[in-house]
């Protein structure tokens, strides 16, 4: 089977209220992307986004000229399938379906870069639901549950109850990555934050606090896959696609049948905790192989989940994880975010993890890990969502 | 004067004759008529065991806190003028989860494994919501 890499990472800058289209972000990231790569985008013929990205794939190959797309694919929700994005792009290149294949994320975020009014037409989603439900809003919105905060923190308080977790460790993980985006020009939050600065950011929905909660950006993130021989022939050390995984799982937004599965802590087969398993088995390596973690997280009480679910610490053990030091750069042992993640260097949707596993495994990171050979990837955990690893080629 | 509040304007058959029967002043869940699993929120099959057919039960009305958290700004315009308010996932003893209000007490007083019991309420004129309230 031909093996997939990354050849190319592109991307806006990051901003709030841009005053540019998704249309226009997009294209920039992909342009960056392929010359990142050293390729035309004429060579693009696959396009992998999200189903809520408003930038459509016949758009793109009008604007940008490309010939001769034969793959396009869409992940389900949102921030869940940051990794599986790029382990869409890479099955494709695997089985030949297409031989440069873009994943993207095009995003106006901030509350003024509102453009239409479908909740995904940029701004906050949820503040452009109506006051008339038909979906599964009904079964939240009339209790006041909108925003991803408030069913974060309700999943947040859970854990607490359950595993003993302390809002604490969610405040030292966004300390971390504050501390990492200090270090990296590209983020939008440049000012170092300490746990008093988090205690004292406002309360959103109790235990989360302003300083765990993503930006609110506009920008956009490409990367380009293509095969490992063909990419070792491009400009920069390519970066293989080792193992994806995707799983099913309830979603934030329904918290009825997400408590009703339990899936929020993976006790269940179909979740993280099964996907993780697949996933390090498909690359023959463990967890504690994996040098560099980047997770998506609209809130920081995603990170101890997904660390616990996926298997780099015991399940409820992810807190005392993160208090231990485990996940800040440059001491940890297995760094996360070191870009600054989403509530740091910029919230794409958390596709920008996915250019910062890339430097990392090409050793070119602000923050980078000495030697980082192995990188782990996954979207936002509440999610359907899924995983990717990614190894240097040496 | 709050904004009004987001209103529950279903159109599958299933969401009707939920907020119907809350309307009416029940809480009722729907029950497989083969195996018996109540599911909520309403839908036509059973997870369980694919069967289609299916009772309205009455709901005890009792269960636990089961999650909770307090919201502060910002949040729906209904609910701008009534922050911080409590706002949790109930599990029912049927072993259905929903989403809900803890009226007569603090926000900062409820709290996860808190026993409660539903209350049919009147939030605004011509809208009745299945809230809770700490179980006597
Ligand atoms: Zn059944």
């Amino acid at each position: 089977m031909t093996r997939a890499a990354v050849a190319g990472i592109g991307q806006t800058t990051y901003a709030k209220d841009m005053g540019r289209t998704e249309l226009d972000l997009a294209c920039e990231a992909i342009q960056a992307a392929c010359e990142d790569a050293g390729l035309s985008v004429t060579a693009i013929d696959g396009l992998v986004s999200y189903h809520v990205e408003q930038v459509a794939e016949v758009d793109l190959a009008t604007v940008l000229g490309i010939p001769d797309l034969r793959l396009m694919a869409r992940t389900p929700s949102g921030g869940g399938g940051a990794a599986s994005i790029l382990g869409i792009a890479a099955l494709a290149v695997e089985r030949g379906v297409a031989e440069c294949v873009v994943a993207f994320r095009a995003r106006s975020r901030s509350k003024a870069a509102s453009y239409g009014d479908d909740p995904n037409e940029g701004g906050r989603p949820w503040a452009k639901a109506g006051d008339r439900l038909r979906d599964s809003r009904q079964w939240h919105h009339p209790f006041g549950v909108a925003a991803p905060a408030h069913e974060f923190a309700l999943i947040a308080s859970r854990h607490m109850h359950v595993y003993g977790t302390r809002a604490e460790h969610f405040g030292m993980q966004a300390v971390a990555q504050r501390f990492h985006a200090s270090r990296n020009p590209d983020a939008i939050m440049r000012n170092p934050i300490t746990l008093d600065d988090w205690r004292a950011s406002r309360p959103i929905a109790d235990p989360i606090r302003l300083f765990d909660c993503s930006l609110e950006n506009d920008g956009a993130v490409a990367v380009l896959v293509t095969s490992l021989e063909r990419a070792r022939d491009l400009r920069h050390p390519a970066v293989s696609v080792l193992a994806q995984v995707q799983y099913g799982a309830p979603i934030h937004t329904q918290l009825c049948e997400f408590f009703g599965t339990t899936a929020a802590f993976g006790e269940r087969a179909g979740g993280a905790v099964s996907a993780s398993r697949r996933l390090f088995a498909q690359a023959g390596v463990t967890p504690g192989d994996v040098d560099v973690a980047l997770i998506v997280e609209p809130f920081t009480i995603a990170v101890p989940l997904a660390l616990e679910q996926y298997g780099f610490c015991e399940r409820g053990a992810g807190g005392p994880f993160i208090e231990g030091g485990a996940t800040r750069w440059p001491d940890g042992a297995l760094p996360v975010n070191t870009h600054g993640g989403s509530n740091g260097e910029a919230f794409i949707h958390g596709v920008n993890h996915l250019p910062e596993a890339v430097r990392q495994l090409r050793g070119t990171a602000c923050s980078q890990v000495d030697g980082a050979e192995l990188a782990f990837v996954c979207g936002a955990i509440s999610d359907p969502s899924g995983a990717v690893l990614l190894g240097a080629d040496r | 004067m709050s904004a009004a509040y987001p209103r529950p304007d279903p159109v599958a058959e299933d969401d009707l004759r939920f907020w119907a029967n809350v309307a009416a002043g029940e809480l009722r869940i729907q029950r497989c008529a083969d195996c018996g699993t109540h599911r909520h929120p309403p839908r036509p099959i059973c997870a369980a065991c694919g069967s289609t057919a299916g009772d309205w039960v009455p709901a005890s009305g009792r269960g636990e806190v089961w999650a909770s958290t307090v919201i502060h700004p910002p949040t729906l315009a209904a609910f701008a003028s009534r922050t911080p308010y409590a706002a949790v996932v109930v599990r029912l003893e049927e072993g259905v989860f929903v989403v809900g209000n803890v009226v007569d007490c603090p926000p900062d007083e409820v709290a996860v494994g808190m026993p409660v019991e539903v209350t049919i309420t009147e939030v605004e004129p011509g809208l009745r919501l299945p809230l809770f309230r700490a179980s006597r």
